[in-house]
């Protein structure tokens, strides 16, 4: 038995019988990151006796000695853009590079108290703005189906890590598809759960009304108890919801065996399926809904005109919203400083040397969108776009309990191919976008296989706080799929070595 | 007032200038172009009716919350300052904030 090609929920019933430890669980996958890391480059920063301090701990709470949770002793990849106490939290950019957060976040307290073990933090998009990993200014991250392809973004690292095996499962952030796009690229399954329904505590903000921290593991299972762990009202976070997660679990049937689709009304919003979607990503998308069908779901076409608004409202909204959150970063308190003769010359200073350019775009378009006079033409209309779609949302879901459709219209992209076009890389995200918009949890999981061999993802969708009915139905449906187990490039240290870009 | 969906680049470089930003001449005709077929697509938006539309800034109903007025313990001054590029004493250093004083 290899042991860092288990699942989560595998691991875990051989740590509770004591079959295995959880030293030797980290030891296996820390050897797996050693072996994969030069030619995915999935991690920032490793942690070793952290870790290894963690690992302990779980054992000892194993062996009796303290509460035992479906995460404990297992080890769990964080993005960097999560804080984690005094170790570096870099969000992919070096105006950060030097940045050791005083606290840990919400999500990390929890998963502390779930007896997890940290690997170490992921590879990123800088400050979360890309779909690639391009956009780190610590270089990419690659597909492990594919090394001379991008594992999606902005949570690639996270997404490469789990497929190559570099950890169990990883927390990601998804603002506009972060976690539900390079969980598609990657062939696992990735979450967005309801905003408000994980803390965004020591998250740091990119687009504050949209960001939503959530799982990435390689199934729907795995996800659910990450879930389980890091959701729940948190005072430190203003937007977090009041409720009781076992009230969203009771509109579910998830953590039963035989939990189903059966007499649930599936939703295809046909405009998912037009111009520039890859036919093969629709084969794969189309023959779930079958599957779907066969297992007892009544499949209905919806409509969803203003998908085509989509793009354009989120650009101007998440741009706007990151124009002012990133403010902050002028050299002052925290990050780097670049010195200059006043504090207005220092900020100016700081800002152009440690941003990157994607940052930049997007810092120029945002403060362009909220400048006196242009914020009723461009801002507010693309906040009342939203409202469009938000009610186009709202209209489906009156008839359908599950939405189907595709993750990203290509399977993953090669390294290079869209980092001179940013619209072309914006497009990547079109499918994924409204979700965020709308505030709804959203779901991609592995569909299938293109004719060369890469996942493809499908995405269900559900309202807003139904997050424990949409994990019963992707795991319905996962259940149904039975997709051959497949293993990326398995022998990553030889043979397949990454392209140079 | 001019149309939104297209920017100039001395338009360009007066918001590097509200965002902090310095750009050099290579930087600023390339954001021009960028951000002009980023508007252009966005231009989309213009004939489309939102006139009877409220707008939706949170997606989560968004009320004020307040804690109770009891003190709790927070980060020690060493921990604040622990990630200051420039300090003295338990303050942050800045250079000089006004012109006339350098």
């Amino acid at each position: 038995m290899t042991l860092w090609k288990q699942t989560i929920a595998e691991a875990h019933k051989r740590l509770s019988k004591r079959e295995i430890s959880p030293v030797e669980l980290l030891h296996s996958v820390q050897a797996r990151i050693k072996e994969a890391e030069p030619s995915v480059h999935s991690y920032l920063s490793v942690f070793n006796e952290e870790a290894e301090a963690q690992a302990k701990e779980a054992e000892t709470r194993l062996k009796g000695g303290g509460e035992v949770s479906p995460l404990t002793g297992i080890p769990l990849a964080i993005k960097d853009i999560l804080c984690i106490r005094n170790q570096p939290t870099t969000c992919g950019s070096k105006i950060l590079e030097s940045f050791k957060p005083p606290y840990d976040a919400t999500a990390i307290t929890r998963l502390r108290q779930a007896g997890a073990v940290f690997t170490g933090k992921t590879n990123m998009d800088e400050f979360a703005m890309g779909s690639s990993t391009e956009n780190s200014a610590f270089g990419p991250s690659r597909n492990p189906w594919d090394l001379t392809r991008v594992p999606g973004g902005s949570s690639g690292g996270s997404a490469s890590a789990v497929a190559a095996g570099e950890a169990l499962g990883a927390l990601g952030t998804d603002t506009g598809g972060s976690i539900r796009q390079p969980a598609s690229f990657c062939g696992i399954v990735g979450m967005k759960p309801t905003y408000g329904l994980v803390s965004r505590f020591g998250l740091v903000a990119f687009a504050s009304s949209l960001d939503q921290i959530g799982p990435m593991c390689h199934t729907v299972e795995d996800c659910r108890l990450v879930l389980d762990a890091i959701a729940g009202h948190d005072a430190k976070d203003s937007t977090s919801a009041t409720f009781k997660l076992s009230d969203l679990k009771s509109y579910a049937e998830a953590g039963k065996a035989d939990a189903s689709v059966k007499g649930m009304v599936v939703g295809i919003p046909k405009e998912f399926f037009g111009a520039g979607l890859d036919p093969e990503v629709r084969k794969v998308v189309m023959d779930a809904a079958k599957k779907m069908e066969s297992l007892g779901a009544r499949i209905e076409e919806v409509a969803f005109p203003s998908l085509e608004y989509a793009l354009s409202a989120y650009y101007l909204i998440a741009s706007g919203e990151a124009s002012s959150n990133l403010a902050r970063y002028d050299g002052t308190r925290y990050g780097l400083r670049v010195s200059g003769p006043t504090t207005k010359a220092m900020f100016t200073a700081t800002r152009s040397r440690g941003f990157g350019l994607e940052v930049k775009r997007r810092i120029m378009l945002g403060t362009y969108a909220l400048s006196s006079g242009y914020y009723d033409a461009l801002y507010l209309k693309a906040q009342k776009t939203r409202t469009l779609l938000k009610n186009d949302l709202d209209k489906a879901f009156k008839t359908c309990q599950i939405l189907l459709t595709p993750t990203s219209p290509t399977p993953a992209f090669k390294l290079g191919d869209k980092t001179s076009d940013p619209l072309a890389m914006y497009l990547s995200d079109i499918y994924t976008i409204p979700v965020n918009l709308a505030g709804i949890p959203g779901l991609s999981q592995p569909g299938g296989f293109s004719s060369e061999n890469l996942p493809i993802g499908v995405q269900l969708l559900a309202p807003a706080f139904h997050d424990y009915v949409l994990l019963q139905a992707g795991k319905s449906l996962e259940t149904a799929l039975n997709l051959q187990k497949r293993t990326p490039v398995e022998n990553l240290s030889h043979g397949n070595q990454p392209a140079t870009v | 007032m001019t149309d939104p969906y297209s920017i100039t680049p001395e338009m360009v470089l007066h918001i590097s200038k509200l965002a902090s930003l310095e750009l050099d001449e290579t930087e600023k005709s390339h954001f021009a172009e960028e951000l002009n077929a980023i508007l252009g697509h966005m231009k989309q938006l213009k004939n489309l009716d939102t006139e009877h539309l409220e707008a939706t800034f949170q997606t989560f109903p968004a009320v004020n919350v307040l804690r109770k007025d009891v003190p709790e313990p927070s980060l020690s001054t060493a921990e604040v300052l622990q990630n200051a590029p420039e300090k003295d004493g338990p303050f942050f250093k800045m250079p000089p904030i006004l012109e006339s004083d350098v």
